[in-house]
């Protein structure tokens, strides 16, 4: 496999693995470190490459232990959390973009506060269109696991969102 | 020995014509939007379609009998979906398919909202694949349903899903 | 699809019910600016999701990588051997297919080397709920196609009789 064959492999996937760290790490350099390792192990580990099914679950299970062992080792670590997504608003006036940006921040906040599990397991869903399987495969735990994850996660969204205002009932 | 080995090859070229054939529309034509980061996939096998058809639970009375009644039919469903560029998504899907093989059902074409294609593969009265294609200004939808389908029945199913609504 | 439908979505949405259809249908709804009153409140959640899945690694991410992957440039006779072994095992395995293929049965992903296994749903009640959902959209589809269809056959014909008056 050539530098460029691999390149090509991981073309569809590396994004994801970073928007993954990215969310995980709510750090750029730090996500783009962790996306570098993992496919520096992929390379290395490219003669097995033809035997895996899933490149994709197997390279998001490696990004997803990656960056909790990374926030493990970060005790330290303030609870900044500053923004993560850059917001290109649609053109209007410019209170309403800086509100909807405030808006997509605030959003953005809210996620960062869930617990590791329900936040992966929101972000595969919701951001990344996986079914509950892939992420059964991309993160390890059981099925069930996966749903309930899911399901109180948005309602920790729902919750944060209606008493900050932006959801109404 | 070379007649042999032609004959091999002749065989060999008519038995990979004819399961091409029976292969879905999606696996034929649409191959390349799988693995495209742009589609959300999703697959369910012959194999799971027996067991919804045995599941025990009901998850709703009313439709769940008559969803089951068409589901045991089923031998697969494939759906590509995407929420980028669908019109010219839609353009591409309804031109690339061949018309010999699928017969087009139905054409709704509509100012305000979606348009949409059916088409059908059938052998005799038997519907063996239905493909369902729609482009919304911002949603396409591909969808192949594999198996033997009776669409009065699968059209009948929306009034059991109302009244459960 | 109308406001009262989306709505139903919105609330199974929040109950962990809906499928990946369904949230697919969700995101591509909220993206444009024709949201109905009664929902816009619900819009910047959809766009959030929508907007992070455009993040991406910056364009000089592959260059360092691929200085990264050539760093440990060793074991360049290994790989070579290692190359040619897999060259030689796709030859005959090529050679055993020529020769077996006959007498044996092609799976139909074969021919198109699609893993559809790999976006199967195993879980019979997602299973369900994806399929279930789908038939809804279908249904509702071709029901609408078919009263359109009607609609228009309504007027030919009424235009015919006109003629023949």
């Amino acid at each position: 496999m050539t530098t460029n064959e691999f390149q090509h492999t991981v073309a569809p996937i590396k994004d994801k693995l970073y928007r993954f760290a990215l969310r995980m790490l709510d750090n750029i350099p730090e996500a783009q470190d962790v996306v570098q390792e993992v496919l520096i192990k992929l390379w290395q580990q490219r003669e097995r490459l033809t035997q895996v099914t899933n490149v994709e679950a197997w390279t998001m299970r490696m990004t997803s232990n990656m960056s909790i062992d990374k926030m493990r080792n970060k005790h330290w670590r303030t609870e900044d959390v500053s923004g993560i997504v850059q917001f290109a608003t649609p053109a209007s006036s410019p209170d309403r973009l800086t509100e909807q940006a405030d808006t997509m921040q605030h959003i953005s906040n809210v996620i960062a506060q869930l617990p590791e599990k329900q936040r992966s397991v929101m972000h595969l869903r919701d951001i990344e269109g996986y079914s509950y399987q892939e992420i059964e495969e991309a993160l390890g735990i059981p099925l069930n696991q996966v749903k309930v994850n899911l399901f109180r996660a948005r309602k920790y969204v729902r919750t944060q969102l209606t008493a900050s205002g932006i959801l109404n009932s | 020995m070379r007649i042999v080995s032609f004959l091999m090859l002749l065989g060999f070229l008519c038995l990979a014509g004819s399961t091409q054939a029976q292969a879905d529309a999606i696996s034929t034509y649409f191959g390349q939007y799988v693995d495209d980061e742009r589609f959300t996939v999703v697959y369910i096998s012959p194999k799971m379609f027996q067991m919804i058809d045995k599941l025990s639970i009901d998850f709703d009375e009313e439709s769940s009998e008559a969803m089951k009644d068409v589901v045991k039919d089923l031998r697969g469903l494939r759906i590509l979906v995407a929420d980028e560029g669908a019109q010219g998504l839609y353009q591409e899907a309804i031109q690339k398919i061949n018309t010999t093989e699928y017969e087009l059902l139905m054409t709704v074409r509509n100012k305000s909202e979606d348009d949409m294609q059916f088409l059908i593969k059938d052998e005799g009265d038997i519907v063996n694949e239905l493909l369902m294609i729609i482009g919304s200004e911002d949603n396409f939808v591909l969808m192949s349903f594999v198996g033997n389908i009776d669409l009065e029945k699968v059209a009948k199913l929306s009034e059991s899903f109302e009244e459960q609504d | 699809m109308n406001t009262i439908a989306i709505k139903q979505l919105v609330d199974k949405y929040f109950e962990g019910e809906t499928s990946l259809v369904e949230e697919q249908q969700l995101r591509a709804y909220f993206k444009e600016g024709a949201v109905a009153e009664e929902l816009q409140e619900y819009q910047p959640l959809f766009q959030y999701f929508a907007t992070a899945k455009r993040e991406e690694l910056p364009s000089d991410f592959d260059e360092r990588i691929v200085i990264e992957l050539q760093r440990p440039a060793k074991r360049r006779f290994m790989r070579r051997m290692v190359q040619m072994s897999s060259v030689a095992a796709s030859v005959m395995l090529m050679v055993a297919a020529y020769f077996w293929y006959p007498t044996t049965e092609l799976p139909s992903t074969v021919s198109n080397q699609i893993n559809w296994e790999q976006y199967e749903i195993t879980d019979e009640e997602e299973a369900y709920k994806e399929t279930k959902a789908a038939l809804k959209l279908l249904s509702r589809n071709l029901n609408r196609g078919a009263k359109k269809a009607a609609k228009s056959m309504d007027k030919i014909t009424k235009k015919k009789r006109r003629i023949e008056n």
